[in-house]
């Protein structure tokens, strides 16, 4: 395989899964550079290469979130920071639209996520059931399940932001 | 009589079902108004995760990675060059939509469930690119038709089937001018440019399969449109209808 061709073909893609798992484009930054570094160690065909690297971004995007974790108990005794300035409006509301994603994102199990936004990428369900573990004939079901619970917290985050009159 | 479990239609969806369950999901929907209902419950909330995650990418601004800023980074080239890519997906959608198009001839046809196909979805969003090249968009059940006219030189549209199939691709004019990478699960072209754009107005026809309903197509790596389940989700600005298409500004 040619890591440059693997590369400028599998790294939009895979940026975006990032970003959108992680909410973080820096931390994507990180973990998408960190995927193809290992890539470089692997003896992969472009095709393979495409759902390895997925699951390797998925897998260090959890360790992320543990190290996190596990960083925000030791912390748990400090003061909160102070909050930032007040942004502009069109800020604010790029922020609250994100923020409102996001919830309805982290709602969901990592599994759900991730089969989900693979699905967005275009993976087909073998290629999905292959990555987490499950099998490809259940695919459909659970896709369609995370979708309305996906809706639902969406929809639940909608009804409760509008303001009462 | 049994409905459709969600699975079935999620997989209809998806283009997920072997040709025999195809026909046979095909024919209870076309008789089943409950499962018609379910589908389009499920197509609603796969459009509001699609939606979400493009309102989620904006507010981030970086979602497609280095490319986007890459095309960003274009945009004095694009000025004054008055550039027009037109990409036309055609098929029986657009016949349900703008019956006696005179491009209806163009398209490859209908499938058995084209009547199930919802006409264009066109979600407005963001304008990031500059003005001055536009893309129109037709919506298709199936066979992609891509129709580009005079596109600057440089600029790479890709089209990524997302069931991985492999286009052909032909050009009436013009044809050494312009370069052609067929991959697995990829088919690309990179723009001649003005100066070679065939003056017959035909330009550069990339024939996709005709069981393609799902994919996405990028210009210089970013996504302008999205094909799923032969629905179109435009995810520029769009300023403009033609033809029964939509015309999604992109360029300077």
């Amino acid at each position: 395989m040619d890591f440059q061709t693997a590369y400028r073909d599998l790294y939009p893609a895979l940026h975006r899964f990032a970003v959108r798992l992680s909410g973080d484009p820096d931390v994507a930054d990180d973990i998408v550079q960190e995927a193809f570094t290992r890539l470089i160690d692997q003896d992969l065909p472009l095709e393979q290469a495409r759902p390895w690297l997925f699951v390797v971004v998925a897998n260090l995007f959890r360790d992320r979130v543990r190290n996190r974790e596990r960083r925000a108990r030791l912390l748990a005794a400090r003061p909160p920071q102070a909050e930032a300035p007040e942004a502009p409006d069109a800020a604010l509301e790029r922020a609250e639209r994100v923020r409102q994603v996001r919830r309805a994102l982290d709602g969901l199990s990592e599994r759900d996520r991730r089969m989900l936004l693979m699905r967005e990428e275009g993976f087909k369900y073998h290629e999905i059931a292959g990555a987490l573990g499950v099998s490809p004939t259940s695919v459909g079901a659970l896709v369609a399940r995370a979708l309305k619970r996906f809706a639902r917290a969406y929809g639940t985050l909608d009804e409760a932001d509008e303001p009462s009159s | 009589m049994n409905h459709l479990a969600d699975a079935e239609l999620q997989a209809w969806i998806d283009e997920e079902l072997d040709p025999r369950d195809r026909t046979r999901v095909a024919d209870h929907l076309a008789s089943c108004g409950d499962c018609r209902q379910g589908l389009g419950e499920l197509r609603a909330a796969a459009d509001l995760f699609r939606d979400s995650l493009v309102l989620h990418d904006e507010g981030l601004g970086r979602a497609t990675g280095d490319l986007q800023t890459r095309a960003r980074g274009r945009i004095p080239r694009w000025v004054g060059r008055a550039a027009a890519l037109t990409l036309l997906l055609g098929g029986a959608a657009v016949a349900a939509i703008v019956p006696g198009s005179p491009l209806r001839s163009l398209w490859f046809g209908e499938s058995a469930d084209s009547a199930l196909v919802p006409p264009t979805d066109v979600g407005s969003t963001d304008s990031s690119l500059p003005a001055g090249a536009s893309i129109s968009v037709r919506p298709s059940d199936g066979a992609l038709r891509v129709r580009v006219r005079d596109f600057p030189a440089g600029t790479r549209i890709r089209i990524t089937p997302a069931d991985g199939q492999v286009g052909v691709a032909s050009l009436p004019d013009g044809e050494a001018n312009a370069r052609f990478v067929v991959a697995a699960g990829m088919l690309e072209v990179v723009g001649p440019g003005r100066d070679a754009a065939p003056a017959s107005g035909d330009g550069v026809i990339l024939q996709l399969p005709r069981e393609l309903r799902s994919g996405v197509v990028e210009v210089d790596g970013d996504i302008v449109a999205r094909v799923s389940g032969g629905r179109i989700v435009a995810q520029r600005q769009v300023s403009a209808s033609g033809d029964g298409g939509v015309v999604i500004e992109v360029g300077g």
